[in-house]
């Protein structure tokens, strides 16, 4: 008996994991390639998730379906914020960071809004015809899918970036701007691509939402603080840090309900990630740039 | 300070702005009397002690502060829990102030040490930390909860009302903050802040021991925010965990004292007016309050695309 | 050796495999300008960070008058009196001029000052470099060669016994050059103490009575200009370095 409650809690967690690895994946890219944190990505990926659950309840779309059609959108969305506002933000200001967290905030709230008046602040949640029953539980193919497609995403992400001609000149324009130009590197292009590639990565995570969870739109701003936890002691751009932080983050999340009551489970997390913070302040891992 | 000083600040035209503020503030809306008007005053108050003790640490130095609610809540749970077990109001209002100046202190002296990100998140960790000791209070102190109901104090000052009491207090804790950061923004401390801000490395090889600055600054900042985490729960005589330790809330006081201006003393002042009324009008006077949180979030979107600097630093450059 | 004020024992900084420093040995004398000189590389922007503490020392010691201050954290080793300005001037970029160089002023020194003290102080040293009707200039605004100035104005505002000028002359034109001459002997005759690290050779080689010689982290020559430039390893590290140029 015990052995299945202990996969139980071990899926789970890995479930929870996987999906805040894909979540943060794109916020911490986004963050590195930008120089600031935008709030309104976390908002946009519950707009995908929203538009996911209305087509699955009211179509009976499989969510999975509408996955490449939401990463496109989002690619196209995702250039769109960079060349409105971030190249603008960082052609006015020296440090963007704290400004285009108060103006990604304030986006974020327009869209939340938005959501609500255009979808309704109701819970929505999605259902798939895929499931399978692993023990005792009744798990959906996106269940199954959370884990490896965050590490199917940090894999494509890690050869894209440290492999590729492309993410050589990508890297070099992040690490080196001056010296960059000078070599003709279109840095813009670069960075704009690689956002728009981030919140595609969070449409893809929107998508998810529903099944994994639910979505509401007011729900973003509990998923923030964490986002931001994981973004920073994974390292602000790193692919490896943040699939770590994330899938430890989710497993320690799911196996403290075991051994503590729940009421304590994000006090843990919060403990174990001060001691990590203390002894690596760095975070674990060194960014893109 | 000599005075020749003195009347050197006294004739430049920010030390008008501070009166004008003190006064308008002291007199206008006690004399408007509606309990409505008095009660957004508290709020304005209020939002202006949070976003300035944000401002006197991130604001001048950089290093930016996510749980300013950490603070805010522990002074309003310390008021909270006092009351509860009969601890005089004199000696909870001090502990509300010194005890967060030392998890400040504490806090500080380890992690302002290192990178501002570092610090930022730190913050939030604490808040997070916090606020979850206290949501599960009662396995700490038996037959405590997270919610505190305290009986409204009867405080009477020179025979105003209750609310009007409240809005005198608040007032005063007001115009002492402001004009002490005003003081400090000008005195020796407040140069070692803005060069903390400016270059850290070039304001350590000029002597400044950058370290003790910034904790400084926190300190102070976290023992306002402590004092008005009491007042505030004085006040609604309701405490508890979503509303004090909210991470909502010790976001928008940083970008309410953005969208005013870091760096300078009158910066969260426009921050909150501009936030707090906007807010209080939303829900009056509309039936669907999301278009008018739509309105606001346009205002932090275009405030920041037009003056990044915020609408405070954007005035300090005019001045100029 | 009592009239030795700063020195360095066998100090080695090391980033990452690269040996910046390695075991140098350097004296400066009271009221001396020392010229510390060597190819680029050679060590010695490193050395001076090494000796206000902005970078830790891997091994060795620093000596400020006999006391040891390897190591202590920058901002007590400029209260002990030991100021530097560097190749690119770091001016407060939002801060005046002014501003600038009452923050030396004000905390440069162990003791209480008013910030009215201060300012009359900071803009003793602003007339000083002659940078007085830019007083009130923002740090940003500057050009170069005014950051440069205002830069040893705010050096100078913390009261130092010793200056380190890290290429005090370099991207300076001949009349600035000058008036940049000047001024460094100017502050010597008040009783400054100056290693003055520099890459224009021919004027420094001029205005200094003992010269160093960094190549590789070490010292390879310690003597007068005339010695020094005889010197057939010292020719060689910069004719090579020119032969690769």
């Amino acid at each position: 008996m015990t052995s299945i409650i202990d996969i139980a809690y071990l899926i789970m967690g890995l479930v929870s994991g996987g999906f805040y690895s894909l979540v943060v994946l794109g916020f911490s890219l986004g963050w590195a390639v930008s120089k600031m944190p935008d709030i309104s990505y976390i908002m946009f990926i519950y707009l995908a998730g929203e538009i996911t659950a209305i087509f699955n309840k009211m179509f009976g779309v499989e969510p999975l379906l509408l996955s490449p059609l939401i990463m496109g959108l989002f690619f196209g969305l995702g250039v769109f914020m960079y060349k409105v506002f971030v190249s603008f933000l960082n052609r006015r200001v020296s440090e963007p960071g704290l400004v285009g967290l108060t103006l990604t905030f304030g986006l974020g709230i327009i869209l939340e809004n938005l959501m609500i008046v255009i979808f309704t602040p109701d819970f929505k949640s999605a259902t798939s015809a895929y499931v399978l029953r692993v023990g005792d539980m009744t798990l959906t193919i996106y269940h199954v899918l959370a884990l490896p497609m965050a590490i199917v995403v940090s894999l494509l992400l890690y050869f894209l970036i440290f492999k590729t001609r492309w993410g050589i000149l990508l890297r070099a324009s992040i690490q080196e701007p001056i010296g960059a130009a000078i070599c003709g590197i279109e840095s813009e292009k670069l960075r704009m691509i690689m956002y728009g590639i981030a919140y595609s990565i969070g449409g893809f995570a929107g998508t998810l939402l529903p099944i994994l969870q639910y979505v509401q739109p007011s729900a973003s701003w509990g998923i923030m603080p964490i986002s931001f936890i994981i973004a920073i002691l994974g390292g602000v751009g790193s692919i490896i840090g943040t699939a770590i932080i994330g899938i430890i983050i989710g497993l320690i999340a799911s196996y403290s309900s075991v051994f503590l009551p729940a009421a304590w489970v994000s006090t843990e997390l919060f403990l174990v990630l001060v001691i990590i913070l203390l002894v690596r302040p760095r975070g674990l891992f060194k960014g893109l740039g | 300070m000599d005075t020749r000083k003195f009347l050197h600040i006294f004739g430049s035209r920010e030390i008008f702005i501070l009166i004008s503020l003190v006064v308008i503030f002291g007199a206008i809306p006690p004399l408007a009397g509606s309990m409505y008007i008095l009660n957004i005053g508290i709020r304005i108050f209020l939002w202006t002690l949070l976003t300035q003790s944000w401002n006197l640490l991130s604001g001048y130095t950089g290093y930016t502060n996510i749980g300013v609610a950490a603070f805010y809540g522990l002074g309003a749970y310390i008021i909270g829990l006092s009351i509860v077990y009969n601890i005089p109001i004199i000696v909870a209002l001090f502990m509300a102030a010194i005890i967060p100046s030392f998890l400040g202190l504490v806090i500080g002296g380890v992690s302002l040490r290192l990178r501002g990100t570092y610090f930022s998140i730190t913050t939030l960790m604490i808040l997070l930390i916090i606020s979850n000791i206290f949501y599960n209070i009662s396995y700490f102190i038996p037959r405590t909860t997270s919610e505190i109901w305290i009986p409204q104090i009867p405080m009477s000052i020179g025979g105003m009302s209750l609310i009007l009491s409240y809005y005198f207090i608040f007032y005063v804790l007001f115009v002492v903050v402001t004009i002490t950061t005003y003081v400090i923004e000008k005195s020796k401390l407040g140069y070692a802040l803005k060069a903390v801000g400016e270059d850290e490395m070039v304001a350590e090889e000029l002597g400044i021991n950058t370290t003790k600055i910034k904790v400084i600054a926190l300190m102070l900042g976290t023992i306002i925010s402590g004092i008005a985490g009491a007042l505030y729960g004085m006040y609604l005589s309701y405490i508890d965990v979503p509303i004090f330790f909210s991470t909502f809330l010790t976001f928008v006081v940083m970008y309410v004292a953005v969208l005013g201006g870091k760096g300078v003393w009158y910066g969260p002042i426009i921050g909150t007016l501009l936030y707090v009324p906007v807010d209080e009008a939303i829900v009056l006077l509309t039936n669907i309050p999301e278009y008018s949180r739509i309105f606001y979030g346009l205002l932090f979107v275009l405030v920041m695309l037009l003056m990044p600097e915020g609408i405070g630093g954007f005035i300090k450059k005019k001045i100029r | 050796m009592p009239d030795v004020i700063l020195r360095t024992e066998e100090l080695t900084k090391k980033f990452g495999g690269l040996v910046a420093i390695d075991k140098m040995n350097l004296h400066l004398m009271k009221n001396e300008i020392l010229g510390l000189i060597g190819p680029n590389g050679a060590g010695k922007t490193t050395l001076i960070r090494v000796v206000t503490g902005t970078y830790k020392a891997d091994s060795g010691r620093v000596f400020f008058k006999e006391d040891d201050i390897t190591n202590m954290p920058p901002h007590r080793i400029c209260r002990m009196g030991i100021a530097k300005t560097n190749q690119i001037p770091r001016l407060f970029p939002k801060l005046t001029v002014l501003e600038n160089v009452m923050i030396g002023a004000l905390y440069g020194k162990e003791g209480k000052k008013t910030t009215s003290k201060a300012r009359e102080e900071a803009l003793y040293w602003i007339e000083f470099v002659g940078m007085g009707s830019k007083a009130h200039a923002y740090g940003k605004e500057l050009q170069f060669v005014e950051s440069k100035k205002v830069e040893i104005a705010r050096a100078m505002a913390t009261e130092p016994d010793v200056l380190l000028l890290d290429e005090p002359l370099s991207g300076l034109i001949d009349v600035e050059i000058d008036d940049a001459v000047e001024i460094i002997k100017r502050i010597n005759s008040m009783g400054v103490s100056i290693i003055w690290v520099e890459h224009i050779l021919r004027i420094l080689m001029r205005n200094v009575m003992r010269v160093i010689v960094m190549n590789f982290g070490k010292k390879i020559a310690d003597g007068t200009p005339y010695d020094v430039s005889k010197n057939p390893e010292v020719i060689k590290s910069y004719i090579g370095e020119e032969e690769h140029a």
